[in-house]
């Protein structure tokens, strides 16, 4: 997929994948994968972002194996955030539907008569 | 790639953060690549998804503002230091118009003192004169009362000469007038002081309920200024309605402090009665 196109989303993903539940960075990963193929690298830049502009909330907790864990938390302003993200989201994606429907109608003329 | 490599390579690209959000990345990277290896990959394996450090890096940098340069060692201390030279010159400037002002408000502060003093002067003249007016009758009327009185004692001891019984009679007339004008007196200072009594009471209840009033108004504009600051804090954008609070809190809480020095003391009346009497004394 192209890369331009996956970096708009995926902040949208890491959003909500927090908001079902409070996660540590590599299960973040792995959920995130699931959706879409990204770069490993790139999701940390991102938490850390979101992380200073107040959408993220961190708490260390400890686990069963290794070190403890920096578990992500939506915070209110977060949750604002990414309503407001899947609206434009929304949005984008029925008026680029829309464009390409017509494109293709205007394309194949033979198909409108 | 070795794991160890690879931080400390990208903590060369992240020098110009904290120490503490440097340790707090490479620790998350350090982590990931442990768990990877933990599901069996190898370390060259796990670094490699990564893709380049250098753009890594960028990115990293790209969520604090900074932007990575050109060459590879990212320059900031230049910048550093020509923003320590405008933040010394901002200060220098600052201090100088503190100061300026200062000068200024000591000018303004004297001329409204000397004002305030001139205006009281000019106020206080007709209680004055009253009260001039009124410790010179004092004074007068403890003359005559020790005139009296030493004629008394004077009578007392010429018991016996006959002619000056009848003057006697007249002094004691005169003693009697003088302790019913002073029984008078005493009711009259008794009624008034129960009626200040009176006013002082009605006057400070009124005070206090004003102070508690404002300072209550105060507490729940600080409670309020608090929430609505963590909520700004949390990205609201509720800037404008916390400024708003503060200076609600700052507003009503100086009125509650000017409110109270409205109190009147008994302990200040009498002071002020006692003042008197000393002055009178001297006189």
């Amino acid at each position: 997929m192209n890369a331009q196109l996956k970096k708009g989303v995926l902040e949208l993903i890491v959003l909500e994948s927090v908001r079902k539940r409070d996660m540590y960075g590599y299960e973040l990963v792995e959920e995130v994968s699931k959706v879409i193929d990204v770069n490993e690298g790139t999701i940390y830049p991102l938490l850390k972002r979101l992380t200073n502009e107040h959408y993220f909330e961190t708490y260390l907790r400890e686990s069963t194996e290794g070190p403890p864990r920096k578990y992500y938390h939506l915070t209110a302003a977060g949750v604002l955030y990414r309503d407001s993200l899947e609206k434009e989201w929304d949005e984008l994606q029925k008026r680029v539907c829309k464009f390409l429907e017509t494109a293709t109608g205007e394309g194949l003329p033979g198909k409108e008569r | 790639m070795k794991k160890q490599e690879f931080l400390e390579e990208l903590k060369q690209y992240l020098h110009v953060l904290e120490d503490e959000e440097q340790d707090d990345i490479l620790q998350e990277y350090e982590q990931h690549i442990e768990m990877k290896i933990e599901k069996g990959l190898s370390e060259d394996e796990a670094i490699r998804d990564f893709g380049s450090v250098r753009e890594l890096a960028g990115e990293i940098l790209e969520a604090y503002h900074v932007k990575l340069d050109s060459k590879d060692n990212v320059k900031k201390n230049t910048d550093k230091k020509g923003l320590k030279k405008y933040a010394l010159l901002s200060l220098k400037l600052l201090t100088l118009a503190c100061s300026l002002i200062k000068l200024q408000l000591i000018k303004i502060g004297k001329g409204l003192r000397q004002g305030v003093i001139t205006l009281c002067f000019f106020m206080g003249k007709p209680f004055r004169v009253l009260r001039k007016a009124m410790n010179d009758g004092q004074k007068k009327r403890k003359n005559g009362e020790w005139s009296i009185r030493s004629k008394v004692v004077a009578a007392g001891r010429n018991n016996e000469n006959p002619i000056e019984k009848t003057e006697k009679k007249q002094e004691r007339k005169g003693m009697i007038l003088s302790m019913l004008a002073g029984g008078i007196k005493g009711l009259c200072y008794g009624i008034l002081t129960t009626a200040a009594w009176i006013g002082r009471i009605i006057w400070n209840s009124g005070v206090v309920c004003a102070t508690v009033f404002f300072a209550l108004l105060g507490l729940i504009f600080l409670y309020l200024f608090g929430m609505l600051f963590i909520l700004w804090q949390q990205g609201y954008p509720l800037g404008g309605v916390v400024l708003g609070c503060l200076g609600a809190v700052l507003c009503f809480i100086s009125l509650a402090v000017f409110g109270s020095t409205f109190y009147r003391n008994k302990k200040s009346v009498l002071m002020h009665e006692k003042e008197n009497y000393e002055v009178i004394r001297a006189e």
